[in-house]
């Protein structure tokens, strides 16, 4: 049986688009969501905050997605958690490329707060599915 | 698990505080633009310059301001192909900035600093009863 989905790892630059995202996954999806300004810093809070989910947003300035992606996945305890990318670029092309380096599905933005919890859920269900 | 008209009055809240801090943030990047030396390449300006506009592209949609985070959009893009090339801007690139951040301007007061479109996911506020 899937654990249920509690914690969540987002990685995003943007100042008050954390503050709307975190608002949103805490107030509607009672999730508990520790927020990194980049890559670097996300591969250096994971392992403590342990995330059952990550998303991730593929326009931050120097961040090199695929790049961070695949150090995620070399930690052993996030190999298999799923990603999901969050990005104005939905065009089914670009989509299909991010799933091909890794991310389980994609979240348009800007996203909708008051139903991004009910996305991410339902994304990670249909990935345990 | 918290009632959405809540969290939608705490959105709203945030919308409202994003629209109030608009014209201060237009006023850094120009300060930003300014202060940039015609002479010389500066990277650290310029990184700061495209950090700021980045800021406005993520963030305009979000709260309401969906045009000026499609100009911002554009200016950073261009921002980001001139630090590529790392030199001292010319007088055509140095309009076409300056072209760019007056759009920025224009659909920011278009758009009414203080008040912006509300995003769909805000609901309008109840109509007085008994009115």
């Amino acid at each position: 049986m899937t654990d249920k989905l509690t914690r969540i790892l987002y990685v995003e630059d943007e100042p008050d688009i954390q503050t709307v995202a975190r608002l949103a996954l805490e107030t509607l999806g009672g999730f508990t969501v520790e927020i990194c300004s980049s890559g670097s810093e996300a591969l250096d809070r994971a392992p403590a905050f342990d995330p059952q989910l990550i998303l991730l947003d593929v326009m931050m300035p120097c961040m090199d997605v695929p790049a961070t992606l695949k150090m995620l996945r070399e930690l052993p305890q996030f190999a298999s958690d799923p990603v999901i990318f969050m990005t104005t670029k939905v065009q089914p092309g670009e989509v299909a490329g991010y799933k091909e380096i890794g991310a389980v599905d994609v979240i348009p933005k800007p996203f909708d707060p008051m139903t991004l919890s009910s996305q991410v859920q339902a994304i990670r269900e249909r990935c345990h599915g | 698990m918290a009632d959405p008209a809540d969290l939608q009055a705490k959105l709203k809240l945030l919308g409202d505080a994003y629209a109030a801090q608009l014209p201060e943030k237009l006023k850094q990047i120009e300060q930003a633009w300014e202060q940039l030396p015609q002479d010389s390449w500066d990277e650290g300006g310029f990184q700061n310059l495209h950090r700021m506009v980045h800021s406005l592209t993520g963030s305009g949609k979000i709260f309401g301001f969906a045009l000026l985070s499609d100009v911002a959009r554009n200016l950073e893009a261009y921002l980001k192909q001139l630090a590529q090339a790392k030199t001292v801007l010319g007088e055509e690139q140095r309009k076409r900035i300056q072209v760019l951040l007056s759009e920025l301007h224009q659909v920011a007061i278009h758009k009414g600093a203080t008040t912006g479109d509300q995003p769909e996911w805000i609901a309008p506020a109840p109509k007085p009863v008994g009115r």
